[in-house]
């Protein structure tokens, strides 16, 4: 890389303001606190609905909980038939 | 609670290193705007589903996109960030495996490197990546590649289902507008992309632009994989749709492909903005029961789940399974699920086994919560409440 590259990149780099950074990472949290003040609801009775996110709630939690590799934790999916196949195969885990 | 702070923080974190790697206050502001006036973006930005991150993944990939067709010295490291992220998001969602195509160009047309070895590394890349998506998740059974796994008579069924989708597509029996929009807003982009690329080569340039070409690629792959192995349905293809579409108006918002250029993509997503805007107006009932009310109504589920303990000391995952009837799983009072309780929900066989002479010889699972009332053979009934009905397996 030569020099006049280098110092262009200092120079963009340098262009960048922290406050700016700030902004950016709290927009979301405020277009949240906006929304809340237009629909008038509490985000603290939020809860969720549909079966999908209902899902990724309880995986997460067994996760967190119980690990990713436990032994013990209890299958998700859809019935008997539709199992993810590799984690089916389990030490202590007898199907029959 | 948690999951909206959580869709904020993936947000914020998106915006902040596109600004850190574009140093444009005022179009990263642009993009952030425009995405919260955008329904497929801001309806599932109030829930816990996992567009929030594809969103945010979205605008990361897009600024990288353009770094990667940018000559610089950080070019390669640009496209290899880009393209272990689609690696990480291909695991969550297959057919982003489609964004691969950009970081193949750029290493074939914009590096120099040859073809084959490059092909080759791509398509071993995809095919492992497909596998460990198929091995570790569970198949839905009630979509079209399940029914495809099954069927003996696969050309025709594929055939078949492409043709419904295709008439889908354009709004045949769509149950609501919210679900129809993002299907035509995506392919009028993918139309304009291919008439400007055209324009552009013939016109003005005189030379294949493979900045558009890929995107051309992409999309097109994302569309065609929709139509033929995908689901169109209420709430379903809009989801894979959308950040598709959000991720290259943010590429061209962000290219340097001239000024008309520039003023010509913000012109068509102030229409686009417009157009969403006003069919939520349209479909506000849906929107609002669906994404609003319902989650903030207060609910007093059944106290069922807290009679279902996880067992560290099980013998089998089966000991610490329930089955749960599809009717039931958006009734349980989920404050009391205990981590490490596997939730499977009733397929069809299973609800055939369950009216079956013996169902706990067919069944795997410790518990069973269920609509159904009465005894089950093999299982001894413990209590019942709303409705709801929990059973356990008999010794």
């Amino acid at each position: 890389m030569d020099d006049q590259k280098v110092t262009q990149l200092r120079i963009e780099t340098d262009m960048r303001k922290p406050a700016a950074y700030f902004f950016f990472f709290f927009l979301p949290f405020l277009s949240m606190l906006v929304f809340f003040l237009i629909v008038q609801k509490n985000p603290l009775d939020f809860h969720l609905v549909f079966s999908d996110e209902l899902d990724y709630w309880v995986e997460t939690a067994t996760l967190i909980k119980r690990g990713l590799f436990s032994p013990n934790a209890g299958y998700f999916g859809y019935s008997f038939g539709n199992f993810a196949v590799c984690l089916i195969s389990v030490p202590t885990g007898s199907l029959v | 609670m948690t999951v909206l702070a959580l869709n904020a923080f993936f947000m914020g974190i998106s915006f902040s290193i596109a600004y850190y790697l574009i140093g444009s206050f005022r179009k990263i502001l642009v993009i952030a705007l425009s995405l919260f006036v955008f329904y497929p973006f801001y309806l599932y930005y109030q829930t816990g589903m996992i567009e929030t991150l594809f969103y945010a993944g979205s605008i990361i990939l897009a600024v990288l996109y353009v770094k990667c067709f940018t000559p610089g010295p950080r070019q390669q490291s640009f496209l290899r960030l880009y393209f272990w992220i689609v690696i990480l998001f291909s695991l969550f969602r297959l057919s982003n495996l489609a964004l691969l195509i950009p970081a193949f160009f750029v290493e074939i047309r914009l590096e120099k490197q040859r073809f084959l070895p490059v092909l080759l590394k791509y398509g071993v890349l995809a095919v492992g990546v497909a596998l460990v998506s198929i091995l570790t998740a569970a198949s839905y059974p009630w979509g079209f590649l399940s029914e495809l796994g099954r069927s003996t008579e696969k050309l025709s069924l594929i055939g078949a289902h492409t043709v419904a989708n295709i008439n889908l597509y354009f709004g045949e029996s769509a149950s609501n507008e919210l679900e129809v929009w993002p299907r035509l807003l995506f392919l009028s982009w993918l139309i304009f992309l291919c008439f400007y690329s055209v324009f552009s080569k013939v016109l003005i340039t005189k030379k294949t632009d493979y900045f558009l070409l890929s995107q051309i690629l992409t999309m097109t792959a994302i569309l065609f994989i929709n139509l033929i192995f995908y689901d169109l349905g209420i709430f379903r293809d809009l989801r894979v749709f959308s950040p598709i579409l959000v991720f290259s108006l943010i590429v061209c918002f962000l290219s340097n492909r001239g000024r008309v250029f520039i003023k010509i993509v913000f012109f068509l997503a102030v229409i686009f903005l417009l157009v969403s805007n006003y069919v939520v107006i349209i479909e506000r009932n849906l929107a609002w029961d669906l994404f609003v009310a319902r989650r903030y109504e207060a609910v007093h589920p059944p106290a069922i789940l807290n009679s279902v303990r996880y067992n560290p000391d099980a013998k089998t995952r089966w000991e610490n399974t329930v089955y749960v009837d599809l009717a039931a799983y958006g009734q349980l009072d989920w404050q009391n699920y205990d981590p490490g309780m596997g939730l499977m929900v009733l397929g069809l066989e299973d609800i055939e086994s369950l009216k079956s002479a013996n169902p706990g010889s067919l069944l795997k699972a410790k518990y069973i919560i269920s609509n159904q009332q009465g005894q089950l053979a093999g299982y001894d009934f413990i209590t019942e409440i709303s409705n709801l009905s929990l059973y356990i397996k008999a010794h």
